[in-house]
């Protein structure tokens, strides 16, 4: 159990420095041996999530949080590019933004986002907003990405 | 032809001339039927001549008749016929010979010739009949009683054979009166013979007789015997002489005037007959003509009243079946539909203005639709804006205030753990937090203004407004090592000079953020010139911008690096300006070879500032 709590990557794609941020402290205030690697835009994680897939390492990020607002590839197209990979569609994606419009959640929904998540304003709703995405995806994690990966490989 | 006309004169011009054709088809059988009754005419007068040469011919042998009569019978009116028949032939003949005079001359001349030599025969006709009815009689009867005295006388001394003598020659001379009386009554010249046999018989034997008696006395009556015996012989030769004068007169030279002027009737009649036959074959050869001209004649004029019926209600209708159509293509809302030219002022030309009314009010139509859907196309444009806009305010402004929130959150928990060192430290944060808020907030009040103050528009000279825009910003550009070139001189603007001036300052806050050249920096500014347009280029030497950034680098809070200073909004501002004054702002780069800013002021007219 303990082992495979170490292997827990989390990929955070967030532009604003502040936003990441707090986003790392609540995580590792509820969760602390969950690895975070943080990038702050679109092409560089999809550019990292390709590197340590690739070359026979077969890795993938544990999950991935996705700011939409993001320079070069923005969230939708990060969403895209990932869902659109036979190799990598089955990475679970948050999409975790300040957006509300429906327009986004909409797109994010039928790009194949796994759950969409906005950034709430009060600080406590923000810690247990955390608190809820990693002990939900802690949970599903067997079910649902490990066998299915295994199957590919 | 007729298309000069107006519509009201083409049709009265079409009657007109249907009119004039039809009047032209009369005149042309009048003429036709003129010269069939010319003809008619001659052959009138040729019949009535024919006529008049056949009735002459039968009054001819009429007049004949009538003097044989009188010349045998010796009745008085047959005479009169005979000048009755003249008078009314002579009267018939003036009357009626204006024509073939030479005929008619010949039969008068021999119809007079004819009836002087009826007039001699009744004149030598009346001295025979005094002749013979007078004075043979009176000789004939004293011869008789003379001798019947001798025969009285000689009676007693004569001897029977004497006596039956003397009674022979009596008989003879009687038998002398009867053949004398018989000639006259039957014109036969065998009892002339007769009668001159018994005269010269009976002085044969008287002279017998003569010789032979003795007595004076008795002598006496045989010498007045034989006296008028000579005398009777004398007057008869000479009743005879006169009887063959006139017997000659009508039998030779009347009969001869008679065939001589039947001879010129019949003469005249055949070569009228000949005539006749001319005329007649004529008028059939003209009948025959007349026809085929009048059928011609009608045919051409029908032709010509076709010809112009149809052309002139060409020249209605056509232009009507055009504007017809034409008003068709109108009606369906047509700005196109072309108006055929008609300059005549009438009926069809006015059809034809309101048409190109209706034309300019359909095109008119057209273009305020077209306004319409443009309109209603910037307001959906403009809408979509709006939302964008909200969404990108609303994430924006939000984002702030998470992080200030949740800079908060994280003090207070640092704090209730004693980390009083850590929280007072994110203190910093929460400022910076709420310091970008707040000038983001003033960004979006500013790009609000947009269009508010740029109602103030002034002549601007380029030129000096760049000299001081870059005496302004020389520290700056030396701390940056920047070197800006001006490409050329710069054209007048008209546009509000600080909003000119504030685009300038974007565009190089924005070189000197982005576009920073290790080699040295520079910065060339130009302008050109288009036909409507004045162009004006910012020209940096940076690492250049990719192509799929060209057009979100002018979104409102677009920014091509977050870790710059920066809210993103001076583009999206600077866009918004070029829009308002008609213009518009672009980039041309290539990654790696800098980057050209474009901005297009539309040209102005003096009379629109």
């Amino acid at each position: 159990m303990s082992k495979e709590k170490n292997n827990r990557t989390l990929l955070l794609v967030e532009d604003n420095e502040d936003h990441a941020e707090i986003t790392q402290f609540y995580i590792k205030e509820h969760a602390a041996d969950i690895d975070i690697i943080w990038l702050n835009d679109g092409k560089a994680a999809i550019d990292h999530i390709l590197e340590i897939n690739g070359n026979g390492k077969g890795l993938y990020p544990w999950l991935i949080l996705l700011d939409i607002k993001l320079p070069k590839y923005d969230g939708h197209e990060v969403l895209l590019r990932l869902k659109s990979n036979q190799a990598l569609k089955e990475i679970p994606v948050v999409m975790f933004t300040t957006s509300n419009s429906n327009q986004d959640i909409e797109t994010a929904l039928k790009g194949g986002a796994n759950s969409y998540i906005q950034k709430p304003i009060e600080p406590d709703e923000f810690a247990s907003a955390i608190n809820k995405i990693i002990d939900y995806w802690s949970l599903n994690q067997h079910g649902i990405i490990v066998d299915s990966l295994n199957s590919h490989a | 032809m007729f298309k000069k006309l107006k519509l009201k004169n083409r049709i009265y011009i079409g009657f007109i001339i249907v009119g004039l054709i039809a009047i032209g088809m009369v005149v042309v059988s009048g003429i036709i039927l003129g010269y069939a009754n010319n003809n008619f005419n001659y052959f009138v007068q040729f019949s009535k001549n024919s006529h008049l040469a056949v009735s002459i011919s039968r009054d001819i042998a009429e007049i004949q008749r009538h003097a044989l009569t009188y010349t045998h019978e010796g009745h008085q009116s047959a005479a009169n016929q005979v000048h009755e028949i003249h008078q009314r032939i002579s009267l018939q003949i003036k009357q009626q010979s204006q024509q073939d005079t030479k005929h008619f001359q010949d039969i008068i001349k021999h119809l007079d010739t004819y009836v002087k030599t009826f007039s001699q025969l009744q004149q030598q006709r009346t001295q025979q009949f005094a002749l013979v009815h007078t004075e043979i009689r009176v000789l004939a009867s004293e011869a008789e009683s003379h001798f019947r005295q001798y025969i009285e006388q000689v009676s007693a001394v004569e001897n029977n054979e004497n006596q039956i003598n003397n009674l022979r020659i009596l008989n003879t001379l009687l038998l002398i009166e009867k053949y004398a009386m018989r000639y006259f009554d039957s014109l036969d010249s065998k009892d002339v013979v007769f009668t001159k046999t018994a005269i010269s018989n009976v002085k044969n034997n008287l002279q017998t007789l003569k010789k032979q008696t003795f007595r004076k006395p008795t002598s006496e009556h045989i010498l007045q015997t034989i006296a008028y015996m000579n005398n009777y012989e004398l007057v008869f030769l000479e009743a005879v002489q006169r009887t063959r004068g006139y017997l000659f007169l009508i039998n030779v030279v009347m009969s001869a005037e008679a065939y001589e002027i039947i001879y010129h009737s019949k003469l005249m009649a055949l070569e009228l007959e000949q005539e006749m036959n001319m005329i007649e074959q004529s008028a059939l050869s003209l009948m025959q003509r007349v026809i085929v001209i009048m059928v011609w004649s009608s045919i051409i004029f029908l032709f010509l009243i076709a010809v112009f019926s149809i052309l002139i209600s060409r020249s209605i209708t056509n232009p009507i079946v055009n504007l017809t159509s034409t008003f068709m293509a109108l009606s369906k809302g047509s700005h196109q539909a072309k108006i055929p030219a008609y300059e005549i002022q009438d009926e069809i030309g006015a059809l034809t203005e309101a048409a190109v009314v209706f034309k300019a009010k359909n095109r008119q139509t057209e273009e305020l639709l077209a306004q319409s859907k443009q309109l209603s196309r910037d307001l959906e444009r403009s809408n979509d804006e709006l939302e964008q806009f909200v969404y990108t305010v609303s994430h924006d402004l939000k984002s702030p205030l998470v992080t200030s929130m949740g800079f908060i959150g994280i003090i207070q928990k640092l704090a209730a753990a004693g980390k009083m060192e850590q929280a007072v430290d994110k203190l910093d944060r929460v400022v910076n937090s709420n310091r970008r808020m707040g000038q983001l907030i003033n960004d979006l009040l500013e790009l609000s203004r947009v269009g508010r103050i740029d109602i103030d528009k002034e002549t601007i000279d380029l030129n000096k407004l760049l000299e001081s825009f870059h005496a302004n910003h020389v520290n700056q550009l030396t701390d940056s090592s920047v070197t800006m070139i001006f490409d050329s001189s710069f054209p007048t603007l008209y546009a509000n000079e600080s909003r000119i001036l504030q685009i300038f300052e974007n565009l190089l806050g924005n070189a000197l953020k982005y576009a920073i050249n290790p080699n040295g920096s520079i910065i060339n500014i130009g302008a050109s010139e288009t036909e409507g347009s004045q162009l004006i280029y910012f020209k940096d030497n940076g690492v250049g911008i990719a192509k799929e950034y060209h057009k979100k680098i002018f979104g409102l809070f677009y920014r091509l690096n977050n870790e710059m200073e920066g809210t993103g909004i001076g583009l999206a501002v600077a866009a918004k300006v070029m829009k308002f004054y008609n213009g518009s702002i672009w980039v041309e780069s290539e990654p790696n070879n800098g980057a050209t800013f474009w901005l297009k002021f539309p040209k102005i007219n003096e009379e629109e500032k």
